[in-house]
């Protein structure tokens, strides 16, 4: 009987494979599992064998016919899917299975920005700390303690020698105190200032440059920004260089790009002036070389400095600082 | 610094529009930050002659006045104090609107008709004085237009623009409307005109009322003083308190608003002494001693040390010299004798002193930034003859001037090719020259190639070859420096060595479905506290900020967990729930006083809500630890780490013990992972949510990148599948399985996946069951079966052995 039952699962599963379309496999269903079945014609005849075979019998027979009621569930869903690819309708707007795609800070799309194009340009990107000497972030950039110059920036003091750094300028010292020239450096990183308002966060990132070498000009400063300025803002993009003061360079200059909210007619962002202030850079001063022991009469060289939030503002239109640091997703998605 | 338009006017000829005007002065580094007009719209004001003048009848403060407004005769209720019958005042009819928007209305003031407005200057915007309404010159006629008496009276200058302009501290000479008309002087070749003295000596020598003696010179380099006599207090002149109501000074009397005149006017800060109250009619210059306290002119008494620089009579302290006079010799209405004041003090002493005290004046402002010590005298000569215009007197013949070790000018040789080196210019000697002298340098020729200039003695900024240059390329014009580019020669600096990780990581967690975010990296001192820091933990190792914005903002962070869990209280406020955040940056930990903090930097990471939402193909299912457990086996993975093992772990802060792990490559600690245990995230607000972290070192991880990836020949031979499904005891770890088959089949184990697990909470067998798949491949040859299947009974034997598990049946 068992010979029987497996020869009969033999025939079943080559029928089976030849099943073309729903009838038949009704058919073949009522043939071999209905009630009248041949499996279960043969289940009943159970009470025939010696009782000492009928649990080894009755194993068998109920793991075929799960095994064939399986068979079948899978050529019904076979012949199901094969149905759809000709007859069913394909909603191609359902949306489909979208997997978790993520986003990056847009403060790090910029710096990530600026840092590839001046990358490209052969500048080094280096890092420094975060809480800094008096010494680095103020003195060696020829800002000596009794000097109003300090005034220009709100510093968060940590002790009397220890600050949080007000501006990525310390990192020029850290590099040229261990690197002779040429150095070509720029350094990425949160500034801390005391100031909060609508328009100031008390930590923002800036990214630094320097370049010192032989024969560095205040003609290569303006070509070295207006080349990345061009790349960054587009190569329409006005700008100019107006004189300012900052301690650790002389000259100093501020550079401003044609507004690109109004194209220079004058607006809010840009206080009506058609201008927006975006860099500041000068020529590396004498008194900072003396700091590092460099040879301000064989070297020259340029340094500037550039806030990302204000760059970020610019690039994507956002109009309050303060987005930036709350992070919200409604925020975050859009970057 | 706020500067009006026509006081500029007063020393340059400006023949351009206030905007142009603005412009040039930006370009030349004194930067415009903003210009305002004053006194421009005061249209349909005019000026109207007070007929008579009778008493309210409701109101005892308010007077009826018949106005002669030059088109007829109007009544005006008026409250000023100051009116008299036959006064001209401006007058505003109704529909006139004021600057300050308001219109005027025919109305009813206390039941009385009231068809207009006798103005006060603080209503037009000309100055701040309400005390009353304005009372004009008798000459004018009734009806005139208001607006056009300042071509008729050049001092009124009704109409104005201000100024405001950013003055950058290398330049104080440019703290003065004389300093900026000589700019504007120099920048559009006009001849600067200086204001005008004119001192008649009438009184007594100075030498037999007062002397001056500087017991420390190096604080006051230099002390002048001059008296004047019989002075008469009172308001000033509206030319006067126009300019400095323009400039933002507020006025007090003709004495004390000369010398604040003077003080914009020349940049020189004077002060003003009652000479009576001055003791021994002596002034003397010396430090304080410790314990002395002196009350300023603000009325606030102030600590002062040895530091602090005096100015004193024969018994004690009358001025915080260069910042602020003293209560006890103040002007005041009775004074009747004035000593001023005209003094250099050393800038770093006043610096110090005015931080230490934290009183910054428009005087201390100046000094600290550096006078010019020439001027001393010309302003004091200045101040004495306004004084006697406007309060009468007699000076007294000579001023004292204590100016031991008098100025000379350094010497400061200028190259040319220096210059045209650095700034990558073609100019030549005469070119430079001509700029030089434009600034009132004084020049010599030294040589073939060099000038020797001499700044003059307003320019403290000039002392190096260096700042000439700046001057000869802010003359030159940074437009007309040609624009070259460097070729940058590779130097001996290398990227920093977390930069390619960090593009690299935020590169795949974004990949992997997290939004960066970037939080302050302050923190509360609390924070510890809510993730649970036991006393010793590290989290409590804080950086503490000496003057924070903030409670909540005054440590350095000692964790990410914090701002994560901030951001993540955020976006739950906003119905966001379900996120995936991480943030790159650093921690910090205290190292000792005075000593920069250990920077350390990490990645951390979040999923909160939802892993899956309900969607057309699938159901809600919430996030657990193996969704970040497999985002951080993907990125270590996408990293080219090997070897990576999770180890359970009950002692993190902040995470539940019973659902953390760290986690470890080649026996290292990289980072932790895990639930946020209930506590912590109750104490950020969050105990609705369910939030899964991790945290991982970056310094550790970077140790552990391979530099290199190695390629393994890809195998030629065909893999062989065995499974096994055991029944193990509860609290058997499957890596503990996996090391056994791997250790047991050595090189022959590919793979080992576990591809099925079932565990039946509620069955008293403290049992579940797991089932691996095992790939067995050799790299040289082709397996067969007998030989795996004696292996895979080995390996069995082996799990058996070490586990007490069984083999399931079925
Ligand atoms: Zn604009």
């Amino acid at each position: 009987m068992k010979e029987q039952l497996l020869e009969l699962e033999k025939k079943a599963l080559s029928d089976l494979k030849a099943i073309n379309d729903a009838t038949e496999l009704e058919q073949f269903r009522v043939a071999y599992l209905g009630k009248k079945g041949l499996i279960t014609s043969v289940m009943k005849r159970l009470g025939e064998l010696p009782p000492d075979e009928r649990p080894e019998f009755g194993k068998l027979a109920n793991q075929v016919k799960a095994n064939l009621s399986r068979l079948l569930e899978d050529v019904r869903e076979d012949l199901l899917s094969r149905a759809a690819g000709q007859k069913s309708f394909l909603d191609v707007t359902l949306p489909g299975r979208i997997p978790a795609y993520g986003h990056l800070h847009p403060l790090t799309l910029v710096i990530n920005e600026v840092c590839r194009i001046l990358s490209r340009m052969g500048f080094k990107v280096v890092k420094g700390p975060n809480v800094e000497l008096d010494y680095y972030n103020f003195e060696a950039l020829n800002i000596p303690r009794d000097h109003p110059a300090r005034d220009m920036q709100d510093t968060f003091y940590i002790s009397d020698n220890v600050v949080l750094r007000t501006h990525t300028s310390p990192i020029q010292i850290r590099v040229m105190e261990t690197q002779k020239p040429p150095v070509s450096i720029i350094a990425p990183g949160k500034v801390y200032r005391r100031d909060s308002d609508v328009s100031h966060t008390p930590m923002f990132h800036q990214v630094e440059g320097l370049l010192v070498d032989r024969h560095v000009t205040f003609g290569d400063l303006k070509g070295t920004l207006t080349g990345f300025l061009n790349e960054m803002f587009g190569r329409e993009t006005r700008l100019r260089f107006r004189p300012s003061f900052f301690p650790f360079t002389e000259p100093s200059a501020e550079v401003d790009i044609r507004c690109v909210i109004c194209g220079g007619k004058g607006c809010r962002t840009c206080s009506n002036t058609g201008w927006l202030e975006i860099l500041g850079s000068g020529m590396v001063d004498p008194a900072v070389y003396g700091f590092v022991d460099y040879d301000a009469e064989v070297y020259s060289g340029f340094a500037f400095g550039m806030g990302i939030e204000r760059l970020a503002m610019l690039k994507y239109g956002i109009d309050d600082i303060q987005l930036f640091y709350r992070n919200g997703m409604r925020f975050l998605r859009q970057f | 610094m706020k500067i009006s338009l026509n006081w500029l006017r007063e020393y340059v000829d400006i023949d351009m529009q206030p905007e142009e005007l603005g412009r040039l002065l930006t370009m030349s580094g004194l930067e415009l930050e903003g210009l305002e007009p004053s006194g421009q719209s005061l249209g349909g004001i005019v000026v109207a002659r007070i007929i008579s003048i009778s008493p309210h009848p409701e109101a005892d403060r308010l007077s009826l006045c018949q106005v002669d407004t030059g088109n007829g005769e109007v009544q005006v209720v008026c409250g000023a104090p100051n009116i008299f019958s036959g006064a001209l005042a401006p007058f505003a009819g109704a529909g006139v609107s004021l600057p300050s928007g308001a219109t005027i209305s025919d109305s009813k003031i206390r039941g009385v008709r009231s068809q207009g407005m006798l103005l006060a200057e603080d209503e037009m915007g000309l100055t701040e004085d309400h005390t009353g309404v304005m009372i004009l010159p008798p000459n004018l006629a009734p009806g005139t237009p208001f607006s056009s008496m300042s071509s008729d009276l050049k001092r009124f200058e009704l109409a104005d623009w201000v100024f405001d302009l950013s003055i950058t501290p290398n330049r104080p000479d440019w703290t003065s409307v004389l300093g900026v008309a000589r700019e504007i002087a120099a920048l559009i070749g006009q001849r600067l005109r200086r204001p005008e003295i004119i001192i008649e000596e009438g009184g007594s020598h100075i030498a037999g009322l007062a002397s001056v003696s500087i017991a420390d010179p190096v604080g006051c380099p230099r002390y002048a003083a001059g008296v004047i006599q019989g002075v008469d207090i009172g308001p000033s002149p509206f030319w006067m308190r126009r300019r400095l109501f323009l400039s933002g000074i507020r006025s007090i009397n003709n004495i004390v608003d000369v010398t604040n005149y003077v003080l914009l006017e020349m940049g020189q800060p004077l002060h003003a002494f009652d000479y009576n109250k001055l003791r021994e009619n002596r002034i003397i210059v010396r430090r304080a001693e410790k314990g002395e306290t002196f009350t300023t002119l603000d009325g606030e008494t102030r600590p002062l040390n040895d530091e602090s620089l005096m100015i004193c009579d024969g018994e004690r302290p009358v001025a915080l010299a260069g910042i602020m006079g003293g209560l006890n010799s103040e002007i005041t209405p009775e004074t009747q004798d004035v000593l001023l004041e005209s003094a250099f003090f050393d800038p770093v002493t006043i610096r110090r002193c005015s931080k230490r005290l934290g009183l910054s004046t428009e005087a201390s402002y100046r000094f600290e930034r550096g006078v010019d010590i020439e001027g001393a005298t010309t302003a004091l000569k200045r101040a004495m003859s306004l004084v006697y215009q406007l309060a009468g007197g007699s000076i007294a013949s000579g001023i004292i001037d204590n100016y031991p070790r008098p100025y000379t000018p350094p010497d400061i040789r200028l190259r040319i090719d220096k210059i045209n080196r650095l700034l990558g210019t073609s100019l030549t000697k005469d070119a430079v020259t001509g700029y030089m002298k434009a600034l009132e340098m004084d020049v010599r020729d030294s040589g073939e190639d060099q000038l020797l200039i001499s700044p003059p003695s307003f320019r403290v900024d000039i002392t190096r070859e260096a700042d000439l240059i700046e001057e000869v390329a802010r003359v030159f014009g940074y437009e007309n420096i040609p624009v070259t580019y460097p070729s940058i020669r590779p130097g001996q600096v290398n990227d920093a060595p977390e930069l390619a990780l960090s593009d690299q990581i935020r590169q795949i967690m974004s990949g992997l479905g997290f939004a960066e975010i970037i939080t302050y990296s302050f923190i509360s001192p609390k924070s510890a506290d809510m993730l649970g820091a036991e006393e010793e933990s590290p989290l409590r190792k804080f950086v503490p900020i000496l003057n924070p914005l903030a409670i909540d903002q005054s440590v350095m962070r000692t964790s990410l967990i914090p701002g994560i869990l901030n951001t993540v209280a955020v976006n739950v406020a906003h119905y966001e729930k379900d996120l995936k955040l991480f943030e790159w940056g650093k921690v910090f930990f205290q190292m000792g006083e005075d000593l920069q903090p250990n920077e350390k930097l990490l990645l951390t990471a979040v999923i909160t809500g939802l892993a899956q939402k309900k969607s057309w193909h699938c159901d809600d299912r919430a996030v657990d630890f193996y969704d970040i457990k497999g985002v951080l086996e993907a990125l270590l993975a996408a990293l080219g780490l090997k070897d990576v093992t999770f180890k359970r772990e009950k002692d993190f802060n902040s995470y539940d013990p019973e659902v953390s792990a760290g986690v470890y490559c080649k026996g290292s600690a990289l980072g932790r992972v895990g639930r946020v245990s209930s506590n912590v995230l109750e104490a950020h607000g969050l105990e609705k949510i369910n939030a899964f972290l991790f945290e991982l070192d970056i310094a550790a991880l970077l140790k552990e990148i391979p530099e290199t990836r190695r390629f393994q020949s890809i195998a030629r031979f065909p893999a062989v599948y065995r499974d096994i499904s055991l029944l193990l005891n509860r609290n058997i770890e499957s890596a503990g399985v996996v090391d056994i088959i791997k250790e047991k089949g050595s090189d022959l184990i590919e793979s080992v996946e576990i591809f099925d697990l079932y565990e039946d909470i509620k069955s008293d067998r403290p049992e579940k069951s797991l089932a691996f798949r095992i790939s067995y491949r050799s790299k040289d040859r082709t397996l067969d079966g007998a030989e795996v299947n004696s292996l895979h009974e080995t390996i069995i034997d082996e799990i058996k052995l070490k586990t007490g598990g069984r083999l399931r049946e079925g």
